[in-house]
């Protein structure tokens, strides 16, 4: 079996194939024999109507009650059986059960679950990463990538005739920086990075002068 | 057994610092192959993870993706070795990733004390398919230093937050004290220069 790999589908067909003959108490050909009408006994089963077929001639002349019969449900499940099936118990083991341990966003507000990343700040950093991750693609096609990245989103300028900035290659994304993505702390997020236009001062805390 | 400092100091640098709990066995990542088909299954998400740098997979697989994708071989030996290269051309499969690696991966990652990856849990995903349930917790693993923005993006400063209140009303107290200085020292030139003016009169 060192070189033999049998897929996970194949395997289980097989498995059930076999079932059936493993099985002591009904034989491979009795289980098809009882398909059939046993008056003709290539005749299709759907032609045969259910008042016709379990009349008492049948079952004195075919075996039937040595056959398979199919595990049926024998008595109603009721309300709380079902709805607990489907949806878990409050005791038990929870499927759908509400969150209690939630926390606020210092960021944006919204609520988010201990342990795990806030929503609406995940939704909205995936966003920019998959634009970047785009530009990405179009950039390096199928060359090897040997330098690091420097990100220019569209209000940026930056000065470069090789479109490389500090031994960084530039990757210009189509859109506006949002604007809890800044470059540097200490830098405000609309500042331009070429020397031509005045860089604005810091101000980090919105003070009003 | 004793170990001495130097010993442990020196360990340290082969062995990358993961400050998180590892599991004693390792996860077979069902599948029918065995244990072969679980190393291909890493083998992608590595590659993935070194093109792009960040990519989102289930929570178990991102604990044992994370291991591997802390391989130290590439920074100790360099791209001479063999059996180095071996590995590389293992776990990347596209052949320009190892350009990546000895190129961008190697200087970024040389003077690095911690590990050079990052977890992160994702908030968790409802469906209404057959009946309304919660899906299986999904993460999201990063290489540090890059160019994406932070996962945990950082807190807008206000002048609502209490050390900044403080801070202000430490800054006013101090200038009033100033303020408060100078006006008496004003006076006490004033009435030492009238004296003074006065003595010389008579
Ligand atoms: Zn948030």
């Amino acid at each position: 079996m060192k070189n033999f790999i049998v897929t996970q589908k194949f395997y289980t067909v097989i498995n059930s194939f076999l079932n059936a003959f493993r099985k002591q108490e009904s034989s491979f050909l009795k289980n098809f024999y009882g398909l059939f009408y046993p008056g003709s006994q290539l005749a299709p089963v759907p032609a045969v109507t259910v008042e016709g077929f379990w009349n008492e001639d049948t079952r004195q002349n075919s075996e039937l009650d040595d056959h398979i019969l199919w595990g049926v449900p024998k008595k109603r499940r009721s309300v709380e059986v079902r709805r607990s099936r489907r949806i878990g118990s409050f005791t038990g083991f929870c499927k759908l059960y509400p969150i209690k341990k939630l926390l606020t966003c210092l960021v944006c507000g919204h609520p988010y679950e201990v342990g795990l990343l806030c929503p609406n700040c995940y939704s909205k950093v995936m966003k920019v990463t998959q634009s970047i991750k785009d530009a990405m693609k179009n950039a390096e096609g199928r060359d090897p990538i040997l330098n690091e990245y420097e990100v220019a989103f569209e209000d940026e300028k930056l000065k470069s005739e090789d479109g490389f900035y500090k031994g960084k290659r530039i990757l210009e994304v189509p859109e506006k920086r949002p604007s809890w993505f800044a470059k540097k702390l200490t830098q405000s997020t609309n500042a331009s990075l070429s020397g031509e236009t005045a860089v604005s001062r810091p101000n980090p805390l919105h003070i009003k002068k | 057994m004793y170990i001495h400092k130097n010993t442990v100091a020196e360990l340290r640098k082969l062995v990358p610092d993961i400050r998180i709990p590892i599991q004693k066995n390792k996860r077979m990542l069902k599948n029918p192959q065995g244990a072969l088909g679980r190393i291909w299954k890493i083998s992608k998400d590595v590659s993935d993870l070194f093109k792009e740098e960040r990519v989102e997979l289930g929570k178990e697989r991102a604990d044992e993706v994370r291991g591997y994708a802390e391989k130290r071989e590439a920074i100790k030996y360099g791209d001479t070795h063999e059996p180095t290269m071996e590995i590389a051309k293992f776990y990347l499969q596209d052949r320009t990733l190892i350009h990546k690696l000895f190129n961008v991966f190697v200087p970024r990652f040389k003077d690095y004390n911690q590990c050079y990856t990052n977890v992160y849990l994702a908030p968790t995903l409802y469906t209404f398919e057959k009946y309304p349930r919660k899906l299986p917790l999904r993460a999201i693993l990063e290489l540090k230093g890059h160019p994406f923005p932070p996962m945990k993006p950082e807190r807008i400063p206000t002048n609502n937050w209490i050390h900044n209140i403080l801070l202000e009303e430490a800054r006013r107290e101090y200038n009033q004290k100033k303020a408060a200085a100078e006006k008496a020292e004003n006076e006490e030139a004033s009435s030492l220069r009238a004296e003074d003016e006065e003595n010389e009169v008579d």
